[in-house]
C-alpha cells in the first residue's frame, strides 16, 4: 500500500463518489482513495463525516485531502478541530483544483511517494494547459 | 560504462485503437518513474516530462500521431526500450 491517503470532501456525494472511482481505477486500487461528501444524499459536507473518514485511513498513511469549495473547507478544519492531535498532524488540505489535483496526487501516490511530493504534484495541475495552442 | 548518462532520441508512432488516454497515461507515467533516466515526450510542438501524470494526459495523443521520445540517464536504453513499447502498443 502506498504511503499517502487521498480523501475527496465535496458537497456533492455524487461528485465524491465518481472521483474516487476514477482515481481508484488509474491508481490500480494500490492508494486508499475514499469520499466525505455530501450530506444523507443532499448537498453538503459533515465535518463529522470528514473526521471519521481521516481516522479511517491507514495508520502508516499521511492523508492530502482535497475540498471543492467554501464551507467544505470549514467541515475539514472542524474535523481537524474534533481529532486527536495524530490525526490531525497527518491530513493535509492541498489548495489545487479538485478534479486534476486529485488526479496528480493519487497516481504520484501510487509510486510510494511522500506527502511533500505528492502535494508538489497536485500543486502542478494550476498552470495545466488542457488544450494545445 | 557504468555510471555513464545517456541521451536517446526515437520516434514512435502511437499503436492501438484508443490513444493514449487516462489509463495508458498512468501507466506510462508509473513506467518513467521506474527510471532513473528523465523521459521526455515531443508531440506537436509540446515537449512534456513523462514523469508528471497530467502533462502526459493533457497531451491527449491520439492513435496514429508521432511521438518524439528523448531519454536521458544512465539506463535511457531501458527506459526508451519500455516507453516505446508502451506507445506502439505492441
Amino acid at each position: 500500500m502506498a504511503n499517502v491517503a487521498i480523501l475527496i470532501v465535496s458537497h456533492s456525494e455524487r461528485l465524491g463518489e465518481g472521483l474516487v472511482e476514477l482515481l481508484e481505477q488509474l491508481t490500480l486500487g494500490k492508494v486508499h482513495v475514499k469520499s466525505a461528501s455530501g450530506i444523507g444524499g443532499q448537498l453538503g459536507t459533515n465535518p463529522l463525516q470528514v473526521a471519521q473518514a481521516i481516522e479511517a485511513c491507514p495508520p502508516a498513511n499521511q492523508i492530502a485531502v482535497f475540498c471543492d469549495v467554501g464551507s467544505s473547507i470549514m467541515s475539514f478544519e472542524t474535523a481537524c478541530d474534533l481529532l486527536p492531535d495524530l490525526d490531525q498532524s497527518r491530513a493535509r488540505l492541498v489548495d489545487a483544483p479538485l478534479v486534476e489535483g486529485a488526479i496528480a496526487a493519487a497516481v504520484e501516490a501510487s509510486l510510494d511517494a511522500d506527502l511533500e511530493s505528492v502535494v508538489q504534484a497536485a500543486m502542478r495541475a494550476h498552470g495545466l494547459r488542457k488544450l494545445s495552442q | 560504462m557504468e555510471g555513464t548518462d545517456i541521451l536517446l532520441h526515437k520516434t514512435v508512432v502511437v499503436g492501438g485503437s484508443e490513444g493514449i488516454h487516462a489509463r495508458p497515461a498512468t501507466e506510462l507515467v508509473r513506467t518513467a518513474n521506474g527510471f532513473a533516466s528523465e523521459t521526455r515526450l515531443k508531440v506537436g510542438g509540446r515537449t512534456v516530462n513523462a514523469k508528471s501524470v497530467l502533462s502526459v494526459m493533457s497531451l491527449a495523443i491520439r492513435p496514429g500521431t508521432p511521438v518524439d521520445v528523448e531519454t536521458d540517464g544512465p539506463d535511457a536504453g531501458e527506459a526508451m526500450d519500455a516507453i516505446c513499447r508502451l506507445l506502439s502498443g505492441e
